[in-house]
């Protein structure tokens, strides 16, 4: 089941659904009960407010504390799927066994047991600390980014997470923490830089902090991973250490009129990119230069909002001395088109393209006449992935391009593209319920993923769940096609998008045909 | 050609003057002829006397920071005079705490073997806290601080600090200037609040302010002293939440339909309403008052907008809102030439071409709706052009609500009467109305206006200060200029009438377009009556404003 604890997405569409709902078959006594205990310890936990929801609905319907041993009961009249819900002091909102936005609903029926539930609650854990300079004194508003490494739609990376600034008092906190392995990483400019296109370069006030990682390493190779255990409150103090700032000069960057001016960034972790500096200064004889610069390597992009081509992006080791001409790349990409909906448009649809190298997303709104095109920011060359975010009832049908190659949902753009997309919609997204299976019995807990034919250029159409209490699934809004469907008991963690990864468990795999416009039933054996 | 040069001449008066005495601090000296000058000097904590170490010292284009005993060097500088800033996070300077305005010990010299300076360091206030219900600590919950600022004689209440509880409920608000604030805590519902029940019981808190208020009368001032660090807990009050549904009518689907509800304050409520493609709408709020607002697009980018207040007791089902696109107010202008006979002031060149000041006079009126409602919801808007030189404007997409009509009529015109239907615009306010049509705003505007200059003294010298200006028919026409020791307060193109005048050593916090706040005052007002074209000067006597 997916869990939509929190998700706005939810709140838009709450109403259609709940119209859309039929009337229930019948109606009896039922009961949802059991037990709350400590995931850790397995103690009861009485005092845990216990909720349940009617699945695909934020509305919560029943609330209980749990008494004495843990245990709680809501009597229910309508069979169904519910999600249920607990939290407390020190025990963050969550759902029965919640992976990554899915979890086990209870189904309520004549012959599902619902009455035997041991929700294992996981305690919060923190991490929070204090960002000084090399005076000791605290830095305020730096910008503390906190990054998880582990699977996250089958891909073990480090992701970013969250991120928040620190106080007067250079404090961060990060609360609400599951067990996992996590790193900072903080961003920030001493409070006194005086940074001048002119003037010695050596002024001692002209500094700036390196990008940071926790425990105090400039390099991505260096951080230090923060291990996060159920009920840890970790501190992760940093102290910052001003570097001699560098000022890179830079011609002919800026186009008229329609050129904005340069912005240098740093990636961390070679994937998210945060401002390395937006200082943009002219001195009295013409020149201009980026100033407050750390030493390292920095992208510097330009956008052009006319003529998103002439954007460009300079990648380059910042030290003393350097130089930056007008732009070598002209590399940047322009991508335009139209979106063709086979019915009226409701509402406003959004065109998003991920590069797959560049972990970069580009998104352009489209217009009333279904026209669209990205502008402004550098689009490196790329293989993107192409998906639309559109109100459900409609699926991506096809893409078509000229100026670049497709494959399934990407395109493959070279250098200098000018690229007309054309990005078809229909209706006629079908549906699979099914049940996961181990020798028979029904499995709870089991992640269902179903993967298209080449799905790393389909990412779009890869559909996931979870299995509910009594082994059910449902696997929404398929397009027609060829798939292939697993069901993994303890798949969580696992980086099922690496083909290699995924490989000893393919020969168990079902294939499923998708034709347009059906609901399919299905039963799958756990692995 | 007479009217470009007076219209020159009333630039340069009403402009250049001003300007000129707010500038008229000390300016860089001539070149330098030896770069072996030196300024020394040590930064203090204002409260504790204590020196700040670390502190960024800026004069003219050379900057260091304090050593550990708080002291800084220049050296090798050209001999000059002009403003030193010290600034450093958590502190304010001199400068800041006086509103902007540059105190005159802050105006310093190099030299050969200078007297060492004392510069001032404010430190910041801190209001923490921590939001709680009798449930325990509330997290994720929004908390303001608002404080009144006089702005231009007028008071304003504005958002100065803001805040989010933390997990254990706590906030903290830094970065505050010493002055008294109301700390309000945003209505709040969320399922982390609701009681068990079936159905749940589903619990939220209206808006309230420190220590736990709903009113603004009964609310607590925080009075936060320069340094102070001040403990406020708020207590929430848990009660049930009413379901609020309806529909919004009269929309496309590209309309970008947004609903939402502001409280009394001005607020708008963080929490979402369900709203789908039919114009269905739902929220839960906890009880009070609130206007729910529906906004949108129509074609032409017209504002689509509908206002309703609301009571809320219970729950409130099947509200219909018609959204129509709002009706452009007109701006007429009139102006009435009443040339004078003789040009007796002579021309300045100011910079300006001559062809601009051409142009016809309706091309340098401004209009500009300032709102006087809710505090945290400022609105403004200017009325644009149909044309260059059109004498019509008008006001689009304005929001229900009431406004002061403010006209900067430019060159040498004042506003002689501003009306809209019967009001009259000089002394009241404009009230727009969600989906009514307003009648057009009439402005008329003569070129007969007086000048007035005006010095100060204290007990017989030269006095430096500020000079208001009340007529008598509108306090709101209040104004005030500065003077300094030996140059006048200038006011230009007055409308001819009755005026009281007042000079005071300063007047930072002083509400002068409230009359009452003025009556300790008056008794020492100085009365003149300006006639049309007239040109005239006067002298007070200094008022010394009491802290």
């Amino acid at each position: 089941m997916k869990t939509l604890v929190s998700s706005l997405i939810c709140v838009i569409w709450t109403m259609a659904v709940a119209a859309a709902q039929s009337p229930s078959p019948a109606t009896g006594n039922f009961r949802i009960m059991g037990v709350v205990v400590h995931s850790l310890t397995g103690q009861p936990l009485p005092g845990i407010q216990m909720s349940i929801l009617r699945a695909q609905t934020p509305d919560v319907l029943q609330t209980v504390v749990a008494a004495d041993r843990g245990r709680f009961a809501f009597p229910v009249s309508d069979p169904g799927k519910y999600v249920l819900v607990a939290q407390g002091r020190g025990f963050p909102r969550q759902a029965w066994d919640e992976h990554n936005g899915f979890s086990t609903a209870v189904v309520v029926g004549p012959g599902k047991d619902s009455e035997n539930i041991v929700f294992r609650v996981r305690p919060e854990a923190s991490v929070s600390g204090t960002v000084t300079d090399e005076a000791n004194e605290p830095v305020r508003e730096a910008q503390v980014m906190l990054f998880h490494r582990g699977v996250e739609e089958g891909n073990d990376e480090i992701h970013l997470r969250t991120q928040t600034s620190t106080d007067d008092q250079g404090h961060y906190h990060f609360a609400h923490l599951f067990s996992g392995t996590f790193f900072i990483v903080v961003s920030a400019q001493p409070w006194y830089a005086h940074t001048s296109p002119t003037g010695p370069e050596t002024d001692p006030l002209n500094v700036t902090y390196p990008l940071t990682y926790f425990s105090g390493s400039t390099e991505a190779g260096g951080a230090t991973p923060i291990s996060v255990k159920p009920g840890d409150k970790i501190t992760a103090d940093l102290s910052l250490t001003a570097v001699q700032a560098i000022r890179l000069e830079v011609t002919r960057l800026m186009r008229p009129n329609s050129g904005s001016a340069p912005n240098a960034t740093r990636k961390v972790f070679g994937s998210y990119s945060v401002s390395a500096s937006n200082q943009y200064e002219s001195g009295a004889d013409g020149r201009t230069f980026m100033t407050g610069l750390a030493p390292g390597e920095v992208e510097i992009s330009g956008s052009d909002s006319k003529n998103p081509r002439n954007s460009w992006r300079e990648t380059l080791n910042v030290a003393a001395g350097v130089k930056l001409k007008a732009p070598s790349d002209h590399s940047a990409i322009a991508v335009g088109g139209k979106l063709i909906l086979n019915q009226p448009k409701a509402g406003s649809a959004v065109i998003i393209l991920s590069g797959r190298s560049s972990h970069e997303r580009f998104q352009a709104l489209v217009n009333p006449d279904g026209s669209f095109q990205f502008s402004g920011p550098y689009m490196p060359p790329d293989t993107y992935q192409v998906a639309i975010f559109y109100r459900p009832g409609s699926v991506l049908a096809s893409i078509a391009a000229t100026g670049a190659k497709v494959d399934g949902r990407t395109i493959e753009v070279a250098p200098g593209a000018d690229v007309q997309l054309t990005v078809v919609m229909s209706r006629g997204a079908s549906r699979i319920d099914g049940t996961v299976l181990r020798e028979g019995k029904p499995v709870a807990g089991a992640m269902i993923v179903l993967l298209p034919h080449d799905w790393l250029n389909n990412q779009s159409l890869i559909r996931r769940d979870q299995s509910d209490s009594d082994g059910t699934f449902t696997l929404p809004q398929i397009p027609p096609g060829r798939y292939t469907a697993l069901a993994l008991q303890n798949g969580w963690d696992i980086d099922w998008q690496n083909a290699a990864v995924l490989k000893p468990y393919l020969p168990h795999a079902q294939i499923v045909l998708v034709s347009p416009d059906q609901r399919y039933e299905m039963k799958i054996n756990t692995q | 050609m007479s009217s470009i040069s007076e219209s020159l001449a009333a630039l340069a008066l009403g402009v250049l003057f001003p300007a000129a005495l707010l500038f008229a601090q000390p300016q860089a000296a001539p070149a330098p002829v030896e770069a072996n000058q030196s300024l020394t000097g040590t930064v203090v904590n204002s409260v504790t006397g204590e020196p700040v170490r670390r502190a960024l010292v800026s004069f003219a284009q050379w900057s260091t920071l304090t050593d550990g005993d708080g002291r800084f060097e220049f050296h090798d500088l050209p001999h000059l005079q002009t403003p030193i800033s010290v600034r450093k996070p958590g502190f304010f300077s001199e400068q800041d705490v006086a509103g902007g305005q540059l105190p005159e010990n802050m105006v310093v010299t190099s030299g050969s073997d200078p007297a060492p300076i004392e510069a001032k360091l404010i430190p910041e206030g801190v209001v923490f806290g921590r939001v709680e219900s009798e449930a325990g600590p509330i997290e994720g919950t929004q908390v303001k601080l608002l404080a009144a600022r006089v702005r231009d004689g007028e008071r304003h209440w504005e958002q100065q600090g803001f805040a989010i509880t933390g997990d254990d409920g706590s906030f903290r608000i830094a970065n505050l200037m010493p002055g008294s604030y109301y700390l309000l805590l945003a209505a709040n519902t969320s399922p982390e609040l609701s009681g068990p029940g079936n159905p749940p019981k589903l619990l939220g808190y209206s808006e309230s302010y420190y220590p736990g208020v709903q009113d603004t009368a009964a609310a607590t001032a925080l009075v936060v002293a320069p340094g102070q660090q001040l403990q406020a807990d708020i207590s929430a009050k848990l009660a049930p939440v009413f379901q609020v549904s309806g529909t919004v009518m009269g929309f496309t689907p590209d309309s970008g339909i947004s609903v939402q509800f502001a409280t009394d304050s001005g607020d708008v409520l963080a929490f979402p309403t369900e709203f789908d493609d039919n114009g269905n709408f739902r929220s839960r709020l906890p009880g009070g008052s609130y206007i729910l607002m529906a906004r949108g697009q129509g074609p032409d980018n017209a504002l689509l907008a509908m206002d309703m207040p609301l009571e809320l007791t219970g729950d409130l089902r099947g509200i219909k809102l018609a959204l129509a696109p709002s009706s452009p107010i007109p701006v007429n202008l009139r102006f009435v030439n009443v040339a004078r006979k003789s040009s007796r002031v002579a021309i300045v060149n100011d910079g300006f071409t001559p062809g601009a000041v051409a142009a016809s006079p309706a091309s340098a009126v401004n209009i500009q709706l300032e709102s006087t409602g809710p505090t945290l919801r400022p609105l403004q808007f200017f009325a644009m052009r149909e044309s260059p030189a059109e004498q019509k404007l008008v006001l689009r997409n304005v929001e229900a609500g009431r406004y002061r009509v403010k006209v900067q009529p430019g060159f040498n015109w004042y506003p002689s009467s501003v009306r809209c239907g019967d009001v009259d615009l000089l002394r009241d306010s404009l009230e727009v109305r969600s989906g009514m049509r307003s009648p057009p705003i009439e402005v008329e505007l003569r070129n007969d206006g007086a000048n007035l200059r005006v010095s100060a003294f204290s007990e017989g010298a030269p006095a430096a200060g500020w000079v208001l200006l009340l007529p008598l028919s509108s306090p709101a026409g209040a104004q005030a200029q500065p003077v300094s020791v030996g140059t006048q307060a200038i006011f230009s193109n007055l409308p001819p009438g009755e005026y009281s005048l007042l000079a005071f050593d300063q007047i930072a916090g002083l509400e002068y377009k409230e009359l009452s706040s003025l009556s300790q005052y008056l008794g020492r007002a100085t009365r003149v009556v300006l006639s049309s074209h007239q040109d005239r000067e006067t002298k007070l006597e200094m008022v010394a404003r009491e802290k």
